[in-house]
């Protein structure tokens, strides 16, 4: 992991100056979401890559030892083998940044990563999560002991009353004993947007964070009423470029609740590319917080494979039924019409419908009986099926969506 | 299996590089749309395809790939005739159906449009070469919208326009660069209220076609929308068929010029939208970063036509600079169907427009920055930046191309306002700045027909935009596109046309020397002698005078003969008094005005007696002076209410739409009604904020003169300027003055093409009777609200609120 944010002097001229425009930063979070989009492979690879971003997370009042090593497990195996495979990622090795859990529950996910022999960090919520209603003491306290229990990663949540008052040197104070209290371990700093008032008032609050030395600013608790969302995330990231620009320093960036679509994920991806660069797309700078984002992933994933797949085989059939319909069509040579003769006599199919059937067995099989789909698709062009032979020769949507048809059983 | 293995490593190396890919967005659907046409376009004229034989064609191409999509009919004078005689067959039974039948088939249009978008915004992103995002999330709703708004106006027609009529067949005509929105902002208001259309599109504009198709497959009234592809050449010839009643041109300035020179003495209206150049104007209180994305919304981001002039506070300059640069090297150009680029191509003659500048630009001095992911071997331009541009450079005045943004650096608001206010250009800008009384400040100063604060490129049916000066003073959308396509009940039809050889040189040029006539028979004591400039009355820089008659031919009196140097000082006498009468409340104008109407109500007996010296019976003379007092009065009492907030769908705050005055007011009052029309035409004016420069009846301008007299005493010095002389001369100097910012002509047809004609210069906007007499003493002509419309300008502030 890099090096740790040593934070600056406090200097209030950074942000006595600042405007927020809230309309347009509203306008603004809503382009960035249609104007990017990644279709295909680029999904795929976007998607994995996302994977390696999430905090894995689980902040619930009855976690217990047995669903943290559960959720350990699925940290350090992701997504199904099989489907890396597919997509030759196989050996990427690919797991989520961190798992994440409450102060108490450090120790399990520990010593569960200890045993599936990975080298995930573990952070920990601390200060008086989510409220931060605690006095500073106790808030240091949990800190340290957490950190004594091997978590590198420490999810601070601020005191919004500091930020609500305007006590900006306090807030610095705070965050930078917060800071001493980690030690070696990483500083991510809770703004708690949601409860914050104004757009303004984030963006001072993160360069109050950052200045104090964090690490990581982040969104949300994920317990508030309003998480992590775009017009947020926007000034979050501002305020980190401008930070950069001042100081050269990166500092980390992590949305948190409210996440759970990979759409969102691909979206969250882009943003952080138009707004950062593509130098922040690293699990050491980027997190996602989430929880059951992971299983929409790997969905998404497992229906994208089976769409590059069949596409991939369409093209191929598709290929050789051309050069093999032009060969019937000029030559009609004897042994152009004998092929054609044999792929039909192969198929046993005979309506477009059943025609489709045949197209999922295809990829089912593999290469075994990949001539029976080219069978399919002379047999309908000959018996003056038009529909049936247009889909499948010229309309590649179709065929993806047999595909996600196909991976759905 | 070998495409399998072959895709595989490249999602691995997308999982390093983290790249976009390809999105491409499937033009089958446009293809095969084009492909029914036999990839063969023609026009659609009355409901059906018209392909006639023998025309020249030209092809449509992809402006990325240069692959030819189809070939397209050029029309010719028949084609143009052909529709122009199905839109006036159609005009008879639509201008006649009750407003709800009208409602009915736009809604039904519009969900025709929504059946078919798919197929809309395909063809037009693969003829254009814009983003298929802009076109598929923007236009194609606001067509929708613009549709659905304008089905409820035509509903409460009857109603709200009551004493208004449409105008008839409307000619349109749009710019080879433009999206088919700009088409719809003008059809839809002229459809709604009654009028049927004929639009020249350039050739190669599928879309429109396409939208003339989908109307007319709707059945019934399939002539309301006729499209015909051909060059802006045929503009002469639509606007000279017979029943064209109005065209109404977008496009490049000089072209607008151009129409408006030929078409001077057609006895048509034409209304002009010109260029496509935008201002943003960048304060220190602003959110930067937002602002930085107004930019790209401006410019970079395929929603409007043209580029931007961007003026940024010096103190910001560098931060401004440094981010703007930043982003731009994360915008996205590339083929416009692609579902992830920022702003596609506009074909060859786009690209060598912004070359040419960019090189000019260079050669004055200018620094260019490029940046951004731009496929090399394209017909692709980069977003562009370019700064240090001398402000006296050629450059620095003329209009900025797409995709161009020039920057340039000022002190303080004031003097931004004075840089933006001191273009030709008046279309659109943005303010941006946290500090609402700088904003707004900002935003009721500048020059410009729309103004957004914080914010740019926002459209909203409901929200009239349209610009003044150079950008030229037509309107769409709201209320004041309506009134674009109508008239008030009752106006005579188009005349034919008449001197269509009148000398534009001479016209007006020479004053006939005039010569002592004899005793004068004029009353007692002597009315006041002189032209009434800057608030008292002088002599006239000629030292010569005019003799008038009265009604039995015998020499009445003098009044002073005005020249050039005369209107000159009076036009500046105006502009002096200005800034005091525009500051001035609506209720402080109609106090002002209430006084002069009771200085009138003293001076009665005098001015009835005046006018019966000039033929008019005693009992008509003073009637004519009462209800001179009445308009004044009633005047003073109307522009007490004129702006109004518009709420608009989808932005949270108030739209403001302001009626401003136009400045410096030229008019020039007919001989008949000496009193009352001078009374009448003045009284909107001033009303309404202006500054006025007058021509009194030529016959009888006595009476005006004595009003003088209360005005000098009552009003601001300047306010109201009286030049009496020759007509002709007198309306030569005005019409070809630049810094005259409107123009009211009532006189003879020669003199109404001449002022058509020289309104050319800079674009003023015009009103002219052409030679036909008006009743001003019915309330309707004398003192409708046309006059209200015509007497100040619409503008649209944009207030976007939250915090």
């Amino acid at each position: 992991m890099a090096a740790h944010n040593l934070g600056t002097e406090l200097d209030l001229s950074w942000i006595s100056k600042v405007q927020v425009n809230h309309p347009a930063v509203l306008r603004r979070a809503q382009q960035v979401q249609a104007r990017r989009t990644v279709k295909k492979e680029w999904q795929a690879a976007w998607l994995l890559k996302a994977v390696t971003f999430i905090d894995l997370t689980t902040l619930s009042g009855d976690d217990t030892s047995s669903n943290v090593q559960r959720l350990c497990y699925k940290a350090k195996y992701p997504i199904r083998e099989d489907l890396l495979k597919a997509l030759n990622m196989h050996d990427k090795d690919i797991t989520t940044a961190a798992v994440c859990v409450y102060p108490a529950r450090v120790c399990d996910a520990v010593r569960a990563l200890k045993a599936a022999g990975c080298n995930i960090p573990v952070a920990s919520v601390a200060t008086g999560f989510p409220a931060g209603q605690t006095h500073l003491k106790t808030r240091l306290e949990e800190i340290r002991l957490a950190v004594e229990d091997g978590a590198s990663e420490i999810d601070v949540v601020i005191n919004r009353s500091l930020v609500l008052t305007g006590q900006w040197e306090a807030l610095y104070d705070e965050i930078r004993q917060f800071r001493k209290a980690c030690g070696e371990a990483h500083l991510k700093t809770i703004l708690a947007t949601g409860e914050l008032g104004s757009l303004t008032n984030v963006y001072k609050a993160s360069m109050i964070a950052m200045m104090a030395g964090s690490d990581f600013i982040k969104t949300s608790t994920g317990k508030e009423t309003v998480n992590a969302t775009f017009p947020v995330a926007i000034v979050m990231l501002r305020a980190i470029r401008d930070f950069f620009w001042k100081t050269g320093n990166k500092i980390g960036f992590k949305p948190a609740g409210g996440i759970r679509s990979a759409k969102d994920a691909l979206a969250w991806l882009s943003l952080i590319k138009e707004e950062l660069g593509d130098e922040w797309l690293k699990p050491e700078l980027f997190r996602i917080g989430a929880s059951t984002l992971l299983s929409d992933i790997e969905r998404q994933v497992l229906s994208l494979t089976f769409k590059i797949k069949a596409l991939a085989i369409w093209y191929q059939m598709r290929a050789q039924f051309l050069a093999r319909l032009a060969a019937v069509k000029q030559g009609r040579t004897a042994q152009a019409a004998q092929e054609t003769k044999v792929c039909i006599s192969r198929d046993t199919v005979e309506t477009g419908q059943k025609g489709l059937t045949s197209v999922r067995e295809a990829w089912e099989n593999g290469k075994k009986h990949s001539g029976m789909l080219e069978g399919v698709i002379i047999n309908s062009y000959e018996s003056r099926q038009p529909t049936v032979c247009n889909t499948l020769c010229q309309n590649e949507k179709s065929v993806s969506q047999m595909a996600s048809h196909c991976s759905c059983f | 299996m070998a495409a399998a293995t072959r895709t595989a490593p490249r999602a691995r190396e997308i999982f390093t590089t983290l790249e976009y890919g390809p999105a491409p967005e499937s033009h089958a659907c446009a293809l095969a749309w084009l492909d029914t046409q036999d990839r063969h376009l023609g026009h659609y004229v009355n409901g059906k395809w018209l392909k006639p034989e023998h025309r020249n064609s030209v092809p449509c191409q992809d402006p990325i790939t240069g692959e030819n999509l189809a070939s397209c009919l050029q029309a010719q004078a028949e084609d143009v005739a052909a529709a122009v005689e199905a839109a006036r067959t159609a005009l008879e039974n639509w201008s006649t159906l009750p407003g709800a039948r009208r409602a009915q088939h736009l809604t039904r249009l519009a969900k025709m449009i929504q059946k078919h978008q798919r197929l809309l915004w395909t063809l037009e992103s693969l003829v254009t070469g814009r983003a298929v995002r802009e076109v598929r999330d923007r236009d194609v709703p606001l067509a929708q919208q613009l549709l659905q708004y304008h089905a409820v106006q035509a509903h409460t027609q009857e109603e709200a326009l009551a004493g208004w009529e449409p105008m008839g067949v409307i000619g349109l005509i749009v710019p080879p660069t433009f999206s088919f929105l700009e088409m719809m902002w003008r059809i839809c208001p002229a459809l709604a209220v009654g009028c049927t259309v004929v639009v020249l599109v350039p050739p190669a504009s599928p879309a429109p076609l396409l939208l003339a198709q989908l109307a007319g497959e709707l059945g019934s009234f399939p002539g309301i929308l006729n499209v015909i592809s051909g060059p802006t050449s045929l503009g002469p010839v639509l606007a000279s068929q017979p029943g064209v009643q109005k065209v109404a041109f977008c496009g490049a300035v000089e072209e607008g010029r151009a129409l408006r020179r030929t078409l001077a003495g057609q006895g048509l209206e034409l209304s002009l939208a010109l260029g496509a150049e935008s201002l943003l104007l960048l304060t220190e209180a602003a959110d930067v970063d937002s602002a930085v994305e107004g930019v790209v919304d401006a410019t970079w981001s395929d929603r409007s036509q043209g580029g931007l002039r961007l003026l940024i506070q010096e103190s910001v300059w560098d931060e401004t600079m440094t981010r703007l640069q930043a982003r731009m090297g994360r915008l996205r150009v590339g083929r416009g169907l692609d579902g992830a680029v920022d702003m596609g191509a506009r074909g060859a003659a786009a690209r060598d427009l912004a070359q040419r500048y960019v090189r000019e630009a260079q050669s004055q001095g200018a620094q260019v920055f490029q940046a951004g992911d731009v496929p090399s071997d394209s017909p692709f331009y980069p977003p562009t930046l370019i700064s240090d541009l001398p402000p006296a450079s050629p450059c620095a005045q003329t209009e900025v191309p797409w995709p161009l943004v020039v920057a340039s650096p000022f002190r303080t608001a004031k003097e931004a306002l004075a840089v933006a206010n001191g273009t030709p250009r008046g279309g659109s800008a943005s303010v941006w700045s946290e500090r609402l009384g700088q904003a707004l400040e900002l935003g009721y100063g500048l020059r410009m027909g729309i103004v957004w604060i914080n914010a740019h490129g926002l459209r909203d049916p409901a929200v009239p935009t349209g610009g003044c000066k150079e950008s030229g003073s037509s309107w769409h959308g709201g209320p004041d596109g309506l009134y674009e396509y109508l008239q008030p009940s009752g106006t005579p039809a188009r005349q034919p046309s008449l001197s269509e050889n009148l000398n534009y040189d001479t016209f007006g040029l020479a004053v006939p020397s005039t010569l002592p006539a004899g005793p004068e028979t004029g009353p007692s004591p002597a009315p006041p002698y002189g032209l009434f400039v800057g608030g008292r009355f002088q002599a006239p820089g000629a030292r010569s005078s005019r003799p008038i008659q009265d009604s039995h031919g015998n020499l009445h009196g003098y009044v002073a003969e005005g020249g050039a140097k005369d209107i000159r000082g009076a036009v500046e006498a105006a502009h002096q008094a200005a800034p005091g009468w525009v500051g001035q409340s609506p209720g402080a104008r109609a106090a002002l005005l209430g006084a002069l109407a009771a200085a009138l109500e003293r001076r009665e007996s005098a001015l009835a007696a005046r006018l019966e010296r000039h033929g008019v019976e005693l009992k008509v003379a003073k009637a004519e002076v009462e209800l001179s007092v009445r308009r004044l009065r009633a005047w003073g009492a109307r522009a007490q209410a004129q702006g109004h907030t518009l709420q608009v769908a989808e932005l949270r705050g108030p739209v403001l739409r302001l009626r401003e005055p136009l400045g410096v007011l030229a008019i020039v009052c007919p001989d008949e009604w000496p009193l009352l029309a001078f009374v009448s035409l003045l009284a909107p004016a001033l009303a309404h904020g202006n500054t006025v420069v007058l021509v009194p009846s030529g016959t009888c301008p006595i009476p005006a003169l004595e009003v003088c007299q209360d005005v000098a005493t009552l009003l601001p010095a300047g306010l109201v300027n009286v030049v009496t002389g020759d007509r002709d001369h007198l309306t030569r100097c005005m019409a070809l003055h630049q810094d005259v910012q409107a123009l009211w002509y009532f006189g003879s047809v020669q003199g109404s093409q001449f002022v058509e004609w020289a309104s050319a210069g800079n674009l003023k906007p015009v009103w002219v009777n052409r030679g036909l007499p008006r009743a001003w003493d019915q309330d309707a002509e004398g003192a409708g609200p046309e006059l209200g419309l015509r007497a100040a300008q619409t503008k649209a502030l944009w207030l976007p609120m939250g915090d």
